[in-house]
């Protein structure tokens, strides 16, 4: 211990000096660290779900098999509420509002919480996917290897993101998705000090995945050649896949809604949409699992079914996973998007080959990539993510052209009738959605108690007008709050403005006590109150500024004027890097 | 450099609360070690030019007083001094002998300065207020460099017509000069508080000795400080 | 500013005896208490650098409709006025709120994840632990029972959370006007070491002011020489923040004095900072 004291290395690698002179070497070392952490949690849950289908592929066959979603989204409902006592979802909406409002703070049970219980609903055959899971589990460990570290929130933050880039990586085994991800969906801000950190980790997430499983390219394919009149026929295919997004966004809304109405034990809940999806599996086994051998089929061209087969499997899969995911299993939605996106891509291939067969389609594979591409980047509004991922799990280039329209317009499509993600719905319906650089991050940040001015002269009821002139003569300030003498409660306020007219008489001076001319209904604001909501009464009252009372006893006025300043000075603070 | 959170907030005019959040939130290059905050001058101070704040070490750190708020009658009257039997028959030459006793400045130039100035400002509307009393002082602020503003006392030998606005003749002078406006103003509004007592007039009219006259100033500084 | 007290209220008789230790040490100290009778059965609370989700006891759900009604009877029986009252503003998750933290001091009984039945001597909850090495605010252990207390007894060991903790103690003493009582019991140090730290840490003025007593156990076991704590004192004690197996080796003050005093205990955690 002494030799480690002359060394002056402290307890935390955060105060060594070496880290001290520069935190971005700090980052970028923890964020490794991270990366690769979260790659191996992605791992284990593949390779969990592997064992699961193996083991749970030799009853596939029998009567009760429908009853097996049932069970395993049960079980991982119980696992959630009871051992780990988590709430349900699928946890991306969680891990941005803590990045959002709590600088990324995480509870540790979460990082493995989540790949339990979904390794229970998918690998039962549940309709959902495998991403968001490790997305949770990769932010969890990068914020609990931050709290170890004892890092402050900007740098908890980034390894937050480390850590999401680091699973995003892994699982799908692509590097540049995974720091697309990150960036665009979990933490929404581009700057370099973030970034360089995040595609470490994201490069030590995919190596991870590649030195234990080899690098597999997710959806092998044949090479497509790409006609101008494919790229036409792209922006039909975007169209219909916003449609689809939209619908799939509704329908996952619409069965939490009933799910929440109904008033039944959470398990029994998760066990009944569950066994739903276990008789929709019955009759079209496709949309079971994380369906990614289907998609494999129907990138390879090898997936033979008729066009209206395919289109009652996009409906069908749209049913399972809000059956899935609405009633209390757990898991992503990332792969049954890339399942619909394929099966509509499908569909709309089957069907322009069928209004006009004599022209010379591209294979139907490259319609699926493209679909998957449209219903990412439609549900998650996130274009980026969308093409980069489709590129990387796909390993085609040479579509990049149809893929951007595809993406681009599926986003523009679906942003006009969703203006909010899925991810991000709720949280903008809370007032959580906290992007940094924003002005809800910045009224967010300032507390009412930074704010308020304390350098008010207290005056009493029982003052008459004429001292109260001698001490107005020595403040600055057009308010003076009135007190009760001995409780010292908040009366009400005198304003300058109001009482003007009578201050040069000196008639009044002896004759007014201030009881009289205070103004009692006066709008008051809490220590406690948000900022957004005060400026709005503010606004909506004409108002300039307002007392701020607690406990009923006056603390001090909070004004606009200073609201500016330090708002301004917390804009430049928090965009400067 | 080792500082309280509470020292560091007002050295940088911030509200302790706002710097430990930007500490917790890692915005500003500073840490904190058991009930300090720990930090590198040369780094603070670059952050806080580009972030627009000052810092301000909190040992240099008396903040200013508000101009004007510290200084009091007396004080200012002390620095002027107090003279009597002041020569002079006309307005012009009662203000020269008045400038000449002033001991504040060190060069003639000076005085010249402000002799002209005062007559100008005397040309511009008397400065006799009435009751006998002149009020001499310069329209602007002249540049003295750092001489605080002081106030000189002048008890005329014989007293002056000096078309003030009650036409009596002027007994006694105040030389009021400042280096700003806001010390004058704030200078004049304690002396005409003091010659709106009759009592004081009356007081002045006996030519009081230096130590009366003082101890006399100073009662009527507490009367206008409490209200 | 106003001090405030966060207190959980659970609707039952226990719930009521220890709302009204918090009440007591409210009244006598000029603290405001602050009440969240909670919705749900578990809720977060996120420190400067760490989460805690507290699981509740199924017993703090019991009767939402009179807990209201009952919290308030009960302060104001004490003579305070109407609490206040927390509604969660922030949600993690649906059923997960999110409740603040900038409090200064907060009230527990000995378990608020575990049945009540495990309350008793020598037994602090998981949660209570987590709240107490995490938390910038000291805890109050409320026994079962509500006594009211008549002293300031603080466990004086020298070390920085002991320093705390007497720095608490006497703002404790100030506040109430109660005397204060130090305990130290002497082990590889002599006493001059400890007088040696109140003279280095600038306490002597507090220990000339507020210190009724200085008592120095120098032999003897310290869990016997704590007979000597009067019965109605409030004991005042810092805790370390140091991980399980260290405190099952060495042992810890806090966790002798919690297995042997029945008193209400106020704890002083690491991140506490009496200065600040």
């Amino acid at each position: 211990m002494k030799f480690i004291k002359r060394l002056n290395i402290g307890k935390y690698p955060s105060q060594w000096i070496f880290f001290r002179f520069d935190d971005r070497l700090l980052l970028i070392s923890i964020g490794a660290l991270v990366g690769s952490c979260s790659g191996l949690a992605a791992l284990a849950l593949n390779r969990g779900l592997i064992a699961m289908f193996e083991l749970l592929g030799h009853y596939r066959h029998l009567w009760w098999a429908f009853m097996m979603p049932g069970i395993g989204a049960a079980l991982s409902s119980l696992f959630l509420e009871k051992v780990v006592k988590e709430g349900a979802g699928h946890g991306v909406p969680e891990v941005i509002y803590s990045v959002s409002r709590y600088g990324g703070l995480m509870r540790f049970r979460s990082s493995f919480s989540r790949l339990i219980s979904s390794c229970l609903t998918i690998g039962s055959g549940g309709s959902a996917g495998p991403e968001a899971p490790v997305v949770m589990s990769g932010a969890a460990i990068g914020s609990n290897i931050a709290q170890i570290f004892s890092l402050n929130d900007r740098q908890r933050v980034a390894l937050v993101g480390c850590g999401t880039a680091g699973a995003v990586a892994a699982i799908f085994n692509a590097p540049i998705a995974g720091l697309v991800f990150t960036i665009e969906v979990i933490i929404g801000e581009w700057s370099a000090l973030n970034i360089v950190p995040i595609a470490v980790a994201s490069v030590f997430g995919a190596q991870v995945c590649r030195l234990l499983q080899g690098n597999q390219i997710a959806f092998t394919h044949l090479q497509f050649n790409i006609d101008p009149a494919d790229t036409i026929a792209c922006l039909g295919l975007a169209v219909v896949t916003a449609v689809v997004s939209i619908m799939l966004t509704r329908a996952l809304r619409l069965s939490n809604r009933v799910s929440h109405r109904i008033h039944l034990p959470v398990w029994l809940k998760a066990a009944i949409g569950g066994c739903a999806v276990g008789l929709i599996g019955f009759l079209l086994p496709d949309v079971l699992g994380e369906g990614y051998h289907s998609i494999q089929a129907m990138v390879e061209g090898t997936f033979s079914n008729g066009l209206l087969l395919v289109a009652l499997l996009v409906f069908a899969k749209i049913v399972a996973t809000s059956f899935t995911l609405g009633w209390g299993g757990s898991g992503g939605i990332f792969a049954p998007c890339l399942v619909i996106g394929s099966f509509t891509g499908l569909m709309y291939h089957r069907f322009i080959e069928m209004l006009w067969p004599g022209i010379a389609w591209v294979n139907e594979g490259c319609f699926a990539l493209l679909g998957m591409a449209g219903l990412i980047s439609g549900i998650l509004q996130a274009p980026l993510t969308g093409m980069f991922l489709i590129v990387e799990i796909t390993g085609g280039y040479e579509v990049i052209l149809p893929l951007i329209l595809v993406s681009a317009i599926s986003t523009t499509l679906c942003h006009s009738f969703e203006p909010a993600s899925f991810y991000m719905k709720d949280l903008v319906e809370k007032g959580h959605f906290l992007r940094p650089r924003t002005d809800a991050r910045v009224l967010a940040d300032l507390s009412v108690s930074e704010l308020v001015e304390k350098d008010c002269i207290i005056v009493t009821k029982d003052m008459k007008l004429g001292d109260f002139v001698k001490i107005m003569q020595k403040s600055h300030r057009n308010f003076f709050p009135v007190e009760d003498e001995n409780s010292g409660e908040f009366l009400g306020l005198i304003h300058l403005d109001d009482i003007r007219e009578y201050l040069f008489d000196p008639l009044f001076y002896e004759t007014v006590f201030l009881e009289q001319i205070m103004d009692i209904q006066v709008q008051t604001v809490g220590l406690d109150d948000d900022l957004s909501v005060i400026l709005d009464r503010m606004d909506a009252g004409n108002l300039y500024s307002m007392p701020v009372i607690a406990n009923n006893q006056f603390v001090g006025m909070i004004s606009k004027a200073t609201l500016l300043d330090k708002y301004r000075n917390e804009l430049i603070v928090q965009t400067d890097h | 450099m080792k500082l309280a959170l509470k020292e560091l907030a007002a050295a940088l005019n911030i509200t302790p609360n706002t710097l430990e959040r930007w500490i917790r939130q890692g915005r500003i290059p500073v840490r904190i070690k058991g009930n300090h905050c720990v930090f590198s001058l040369p780094s603070l101070q670059k952050w806080a030019v580009a972030n627009n704040l000052a810092y301000k070490p909190p040992g240099a750190e008396a903040l200013p007083v508000p101009e004007g708020q510290a200084d009091n009658l007396r004080a200012a009257m002390e620095r002027g001094g107090l003279y009597y039997n002041i020569e002079g028959e006309s307005v012009e030459e009662v203000i020269r002998s008045g400038v000449n006793s002033i001991t504040s400045f060190d060069t003639q130039g000076q005085r010249e300065t402000l002799y002209e100035s005062l007559l100008a400002r005397e040309e511009l509307m008397s400065t006799g207020i009435g009751k006998g009393v002149a009020i001499p002082h310069p329209r602007t602020p002249l540049d003295y460099g750092e001489i605080p503003a002081f106030i000189t006392t002048c008890f005329l030998k014989n007293p002056v017509d000096y078309k003030a606005v009650d036409r009596q003749p002027v007994f006694v002078l105040f030389l009021l000069i400042c280096p700003s406006s806001k010390r004058h103003l704030h200078l004049l509004a304690r002396l005409s508080f003091c010659l709106r007592d009759e009592e004081f007039i009356n007081f002045l009219t006996h030519t009081p000795d230096q130590s009366a006259f003082f101890k006399k100033i100073e009662e009527l500084d507490h009367r206008f400080d409490t209200p | 500013m106003e001090t405030r007290l966060l207190h959980i209220f659970r609707n039952t008789p226990l719930g009521r005896e220890v709302l009204l230790q918090s009440t007591y040490f409210c009244k006598t100290i000029g603290v405001n208490p602050v009440i969240y009778i909670p919705e749900f059965i578990k809720f977060l609370m996120y420190f400067e650098n760490d989460v805690a989700q507290i699981d509740l006891d199924g017993s703090y759900l019991i009767a939402p409709e009179t807990a209201r009604a009952h919290a308030v009877e009960i302060v104001r029986s004490q003579g305070l006025p109407e609490p206040n009252f927390i509604e969660p503003k922030n949600f993690t998750a649906s059923t997960l709120p999110d409740i603040p933290v900038n409090f200064d001091f907060m009230c527990c009984p000995r378990t608020v994840s575990d049945l009540s039945s495990k309350i008793g001597l020598g037994y602090i909850g998981p949660r209570v632990r987590r709240i107490v090495q995490s938390a910038r605010f000291p805890v109050l252990i409320a026994g079962t029972v509500s006594k009211p207390w008549k002293s300031v007894a603080v466990m004086f060991g020298g070390s920085a959370n002991a320093i705390n903790a007497f720095r608490l103690g006497a703002r404790i003493s100030r506040l109430s006007g109660l005397p204060m009582n130090v305990y130290t019991q002497l082990g590889k140090h002599s006493l001059d070491y400890y007088k040696d730290i109140i003279q280095k840490k600038n306490l002597s003025r507090d220990m000339d002011q507020y210190v009724q007593n200085w008592e120095v156990f120098d032999a003897g076991e310290f869990a016997v020489n704590l007979y000597n704590v009067p019965h109605d004192a409030l004991v005042v004690l810092g805790a370390y923040g140091h991980g399980v197996i260290k405190e099952m080796l060495f042992g810890s003050t806090m966790e002798k004095v919690q297995s042997v005093l029945p008193n209400n205990l106020l704890i002083a955690g690491p991140k506490y900072q009496a200065s600040m």
